[in-house]
């Protein structure tokens, strides 16, 4: 949805402004009050935000204490043996896709897709690795700079930001090896890590302008590094009790549509829905068509984004009716686009009512199983 | 192993080229310069088959890797036994070991029938240590050790420093890579690297000018170039030649919308007084022209709005056509010709209709 899109980058603008003279509520942490008056770069300060406000408005974090925190451990241990004491973000994503990223500061998230591929402590330290290699490079604010300086505009300079991304790639990679033989585990994970990610991508061809290097190159330079450090842990037993409840696919406590009810069973809540043409699940949110046409979306927020959001409509959108309902950890964002929004929205709120034990049970999510053999990736 | 060998060149030789650095940024005594054009050192003689080109390949063998990066190689060699030499692909095999990133060297060697990719996996990097700079901006490199020593992309990232320095305004800026072997006995094999940056003084644009202008506010020409936010290219901030060269067409647009069809914007003349920059962007306006006569392979009447005679702009032009585009449903296409001595601009239409085409030319 436009608005809502436009509501979120309303508040980053808001909340970027690091070094204003009154303290704006800060989504997803304590304040940064005033970065210069406390010493801070301002753009240490200003990646801090950008990161606590994507993880707050853009992702979506997966709600499993015993997994998240198996994966700090991981990570904790890898930048401890390098000697950084600092205070880092390890994060599993609420997101079915084999993905990992860096933020600006010192974040990284996992996705839960990723971890469901890798059968290892050492191949999550691998991981992680490579992104805690694009945090200590500074690579991901090199390329926020370059943003802020339009550098693509100069063709030259887009291929020389091309050449750059590689390169990054590959530093991170190389990190990666050099990561996890420091923290004591085998460096040669990184490379089954490379070959059972690359298995998810069969047939991709390497197109200039590509930000990472071809799978052969990446597994190729891995193997150089990984072939002069000594072997280590591997973990594998550590790894299975650290995820033994790690969620496989689309996980259907978040949100699901149990015959006429729209169930968002971590939640614990459900909404009865009005007649309706069609409701379907996508990206931890319900889409519903009402009969009469109008359209409504029931999603999770976090509470903290909760009260950001305008419940009164501006008067150029008096077809959108938007209600919060807050549950114990959670809260419900009920939207409705239509001629009857206001009434739509009003029947929606008063439809919310606690889980059934047999929405429950219809909404378990199947675990994934890390001891089934996995494809592997071979040039 | 004696017999035919194919050199492509060896990257290892690259650090030993020694050479003054013509930059004031020093690594010190006992470090060696590394330059781009050691890198040019690559490549090497073309391979030669001369020998025995009707020789039937019987083994192809991989040596100088370790195990698992040999297998890896190896299934990039196209080469198999049974192959006639003349035919097999050696070149292009060399070129994918190479593309690989991870050798300093690589050859073949023919023995009889027996074809040898010999291979050397580049160094690895041991310490790097900085001189001057800033921590933030030689994090990267700082955390090269441990990995390869890849001399091409040390020197990336050196220009790269350089540039994002020139950037903020820093236009001396240089960065040096310094390196040498590692002590063999503690640590063989590696290879140290030095970074010694000199940032320079930041050095601002005092003003510019606009030589040739007569017809546009100089104001507005500044208006079109980009980099109000990040202070580039403005008076009193720092000078990207980049970005300047690609806002050239932007000038160049201004004077097309106001009828100077054939204007030119020059390329910008640089006059440095101490930390101060002064401008020139040479402009050649050129004649007005105005528009001549309109055609048009359908009857639009009036409802492209354009008159001859009216002063050629070539965002009306553009907008007329995307208004005829999208109350027809056609794909349009303006083809112009230019009449220097009657200083007049002729604009064609050519009207590509879909169905139902028809419903427009009743």
């Amino acid at each position: 949805m436009a608005r809502l899109a436009a509501v979120s980058l309303a508040l980053v603008a808001a909340a970027a402004g690091c070094g204003g003279a009154r303290p704006a509520p800060v989504l997803g942490g304590p304040p940064l009050e005033d970065c210069r008056a406390r010493g801070l770069d301002v753009e240490r300060c200003a990646s801090a935000i950008v990161d606590r406000l994507l993880a707050v408005l853009a992702f979506h974090p997966y709600e499993d204490p015993a997994s998240q925190a198996y994966v700090r451990r991981v990570g904790e241990r890898l930048v401890r043996a390098i000697g950084d004491r600092r205070s880092w973000t390890f994060q599993i994503l609420d997101d079915p896709d084999p993905q990992a990223h860096a933020g600006l500061s010192r974040t990284v998230s996992v996705q839960r897709g990723a971890l469901a591929y890798l059968r290892s402590e050492a191949e999550l330290a691998a991981v992680l690795g490579h992104e805690i290699g694009h945090v200590l490079g500074g690579h991901a604010r090199e390329v926020l700079r370059d943003a802020r300086d339009d550098v693509a505009r100069s063709t030259t300079s887009a291929s020389q930001r091309n050449r750059a991304d590689l390169d990054d790639e590959i530093q991170a990679d190389e990190l990666a090896v050099v990561l996890v033989a420091r923290a004591g585990y085998d460096p040669r994970a990184v490379e089954t890590t490379m070959r059972a990610l690359a298995a998810t991508q069969p047939d991709v061809v390497f197109e200039p302008g590509d930000r990472h290097p071809p799978w052969r190159e990446r597994i190729a330079r891995i193997q150089a590094i990984a072939a002069r450090l000594p072997p280590g842990e591997l973990g594998v037993e550590a790894y299975r009790a650290g995820l033994a409840t790690l969620v496989a696919g689309v996980d259907p406590r978040v949100a699901s549509v149990v015959d006429h009810a729209a169930v968002f069973a971590l939640a614990g809540v459900a909404v009865d829905l009005p007649p309706h043409r069609a409701a379907q699940v996508a990206d931890h949110r319900i889409e519903i068509d009402l009969a009469d046409g109008s359209a409504a979306e029931l999603r999770l927020l976090d509470p903290a984004v909760a009260d950001f959001y305008p419940t009164d409509a501006p008067p150029e959108d008096r077809d959108v009716s938007v209600a919060i309902y807050r549950a114990a950890r959670h809260a419900l964002l009920i939207t409705v686009a239509g001629p009857r929004a206001t009434d739509h929205v009003r029947a929606l709120r008063a439809a919310i009512r606690p889980v059934r034990p047999a929405e429950r049970a219809r909404t378990t999510p199947v675990l994934v199983d890390l001891t089934a053999p996995r494809a592997l990736w071979s040039p | 192993m004696r017999g035919l060998w194919i050199a492509v060149g060896s990257l290892a030789s690259a650090c030993a080229t020694s050479g003054p650095s013509r930059s004031t940024a020093r690594c010190g005594d006992g470090w060696t310069t590394l330059t781009g054009a050691a890198l040019s050192r690559a490549g090497g003689a073309a391979p030669s088959i001369e020998a025995r080109p009707d020789t039937r390949i019987e083994q192809v063998r991989l040596t100088g890797a370790p195990p698992g990066l040999a297998d890896t190689l190896r299934t990039t060699i196209a080469t198999r036994p049974g192959t006639e030499l003349r035919e097999a692909p050696l070149r292009d095999d060399l070129r994918r070991l190479w593309s690989l990133g991870v050798l300093a060297d690589a050859r073949v060697e023919l023995d009889g029938a027996i074809v040898e990719f010999v291979v050397e996996p580049r160094a690895i990097i041991g310490r790097v240590v900085t001189r001057g700079g800033d921590a933030d901006s030689l994090r990267r490199f700082r955390w090269l050790a441990g990995g390869q020593y890849e001399p091409a992309r040390l020197i990336r990232m050196a220009a790269a420093l350089e540039q994002a320095y020139r950037r903020d305004g820093r236009l001396d800026a240089a960065i040096t890579i310094g390196v040498h072997r590692a002590n063999h006995a503690r640590r063989p094999g590696e290879i140290d690297v030095c970074v010694a940056t000199r940032p320079g003084p930041r050095v601002a644009i005092r003003r510019i000018t606009f030589p040739g202008r007569r017809a546009i506010p100089a104001a507005d020409l500044l208006g079109a170039i980009h980099g109000e936010q990040a202070r580039v290219n403005r008076p009193g901030g720092a000078y990207d030649p980049d970005a300047l060269t690609a806002d050239k067409p932007f000038l160049g647009l201004l004077y097309w919308d106001r009828g100077f069809a054939l204007a030119s914007i020059g390329d910008p003349v640089v006059t440095r007084r101490g930390d101060q920059l002064d401008l020139a962007i040479p402009i050649e306006e050129g004649p007005l022209f105005v528009l001549g006569e309109i055609t048009a392979n359908a009857p639009l009447g009036a409802a492209l709005g354009l008159v001859p005679g009216e002063r050629f702009s070539r965002a009306r032009i553009a907008a007329a056509r995307a208004q005829l585009e999208q109350r027809t449903g056609a794909t349009v296409e303006v083809s112009t010709r230019i009449d220097p001595e009657r200083r007049r601009i002729d604009l064609a239409f050519a009207i590509a209709w879909r169905w139902p085409w028809h419903a427009w030319q009743r």
